[in-house]
């Protein structure tokens, strides 16, 4: 009897321990999962940035500055892309702020955003920053949600056994995105 | 994921369970309501021929209803998207409307982590939206020509993001089901106006009717009989099943309201969307009783006290009450809103 209760008790607990560690490979899973929709969310940014400032650049003539401030963040966040998570969040939120700051410009240029083309890639644009934006909070819900598990005892334990490791925040500041106005984490 | 919501709001995990059973019992109830139906049916036609006992055709009916249950629950898990969807006269959306609400709901689906539902587009002036879904399929969204037309990126988002919510947390699947048996009262009660107009007809075009004499004598065609005796049979229980599905309808859509805001983060765009709907003085065109519930906000307006008491959805200024107690003061910085 006593050897039932010892290994139903020893059941349970491996039960648990198999329980724990597919949460965690799930959550890690979600996280790279969600860090590859903003991957594609950013490069999708890229690409945008010239055909928007091609578009734009006759009619705005004395504006050349913020056009050339623009392309540059864009080819420095291009360069960065690859590298140092670090180095590319910074690149990726000077990005933001210059093409925020253009957004600024080109409304007043009323004539500009009546133009059909123009109307199109900046709504194209407007989505794409909601997009990354949305992709970011859904990387960083998931990175919250997994961290606690790896910090939280008993899973804590599961997660030091199987070296699962703490997962970072993903810190891209929002440029052109409509700013939320609740945070709920 | 501690949320952290003022007021009265919620555990989403006891929320759903909670609506769960609500909907197995709404469920049970329809088919137990269909089963009555056929029941007194039957037991009013053995009354009427006064030949066998009435037991006899009560047994048979409520067979015959139940049948007709298990057959209209079957149809709406295989049938019920295309079903409603023809039901709300959804099309696919115009090109012009199209790209800004395709591009809100590809947002939400990345922001929401779920898989993307197909979009529709119902030609109605009316503001309004819904979901429909069968678990384990990504469902359908559909939007009004009136929604695209009132509101603001953000609160578009807002309103999206709601129906999203409905197919994430499994709500769309039961709407679906109760809208298909819901709508089976209706085709019954039609189909026995029907019944009636044949039976006169028959009776009037041949000179040798078919008619049952009852047993006090009376000469009236059995069709003629059974549509009547079926059509406030049928309108009767509509009402009941009407009061059923309205039970577990409205804590959906409180419920869908705070998952939207999980999703947008934006509780100020939801609300000022909601009263945009209420401000509008539209009325919908193509909406129908049984598919009420499915929608954003009821596309019936609630008159008198009596029927806000009996709607599908909270009131729309208690909704946005809670929604501005969620964004709170603070939390609308000037400037943050989009030109």
């Amino acid at each position: 009897m006593g050897m039932l209760i010892v290994l139903g008790i020893v059941v349970v607990i491996a039960l648990w321990a198999v329980a724990a560690y597919n949460g965690l490979i799930g959550g890690r899973n979600a996280i790279r999962n969600a860090w590859s929709q903003i991957d594609v969310q950013l490069r999708r940014r890229h690409d945008l940035v010239p055909n928007l400032v091609e578009a734009v650049k006759d009619a705005m003539d004395f504006e050349q500055e913020t056009l050339t401030r623009v392309i540059e963040a864009r080819n420095q966040a291009v360069r960065v892309h690859d590298g140092d998570p670090k180095a590319m969040a910074a690149a990726e939120s000077m990005l933001g702020r210059e093409l925020g700051r253009l957004m600024a410009v080109v409304e007043q240029y009323p004539e500009l955003k009546a133009h059909a083309h123009v109307a199109r890639l900046l709504e194209e644009l407007t989505t794409t920053e909601n997009r990354i934006g949305f992709a970011r909070q859904y990387h960083n819900d998931n990175v919250l949600i997994y961290n606690n598990r790896v910090q939280m005892f008993p899973s804590s334990i599961i997660a030091g056994l199987g070296g699962f490791k703490l997962e970072n925040y993903l810190e891209i500041e929002d440029g052109a995105r409509t700013t939320p106005r609740v945070d709920l984490r | 994921l501690p949320i952290r919501l003022p007021g009265a709001v919620p555990d989403f995990r006891a929320l759903q369970a909670a609506n769960l059973r609500r909907s197995w019992l709404a469920v049970s109830l329809l088919w137990a309501l269909l089963g009555a139906a056929g029941a007194g049916i039957g037991v009013g036609v053995v009354l009427w021929e006064g030949v066998r006992p009435p037991w006899h055709g009560g047994v048979l009916g409520a067979a015959v209803g139940m049948m007709l249950a298990l057959l209209a629950t079957v149809v709406a898990f295989m049938r019920g998207e295309t079903a409603t969807l023809a039901m709300l006269r959804a099309e696919d959306p115009p090109e012009e409307a199209a790209r800004r609400i395709h591009n809100v709901l590809d947002e939400l689906t990345l922001a929401a982590g779920v898989r993307r539902p197909t979009l529709h587009w119902i030609d109605d002036a009316y503001p309004n939206a819904c979901a429909i879904g069968i678990h384990g399929h990504p469902g359908h969204i559909c939007v009004t020509r009136g929604l695209t037309e009132m509101l603001e990126r953000d609160e578009l988002a807002g309103v999206v993001a709601h129906e999203l919510a409905h197919l994430k947390h499994e709500d769309a699947t039961f709407a679906t089901v109760t809208a298909t048996l819901y709508g089976s009262f209706y085709f019954l009660r039609e189909l026995s106006a029907d019944l009636i107009e044949v039976s006169i007809l028959r009776n009037v075009r041949s000179h040798e009717p078919r008619t049952s004499v009852g047993r006090h004598g009376k000469h009236m065609p059995l069709g003629v009989f059974i549509g009547i005796f079926g059509w406030i049979v049928f309108a009767l229980m509509s009402v009941v099943a009407y009061l059923v599905v309205l039970s577990a309808s409205r804590s959906r859509e409180w419920m869908a309201d705070m998952a939207a805001v999980e999703i947008t983060r934006d509780p100020a765009a939801l609300a000022d969307a909601l009263e945009k709907i209420a401000g509008s003085g539209r009325r919908s065109l193509v909406a129908s009783r049984a598919v009420q519930h499915l929608y954003f906000v009821n596309p019936f307006p609630a008159g008198a006290s009596l029927f806000a008491l009996l709607s599908t959805h909270p009131p729309i200024e208690e909704r946005v009450r809670l929604l501005r107690q969620m964004s709170g003061p603070s939390a609308k910085p000037a400037g943050s809103r989009p030109a």
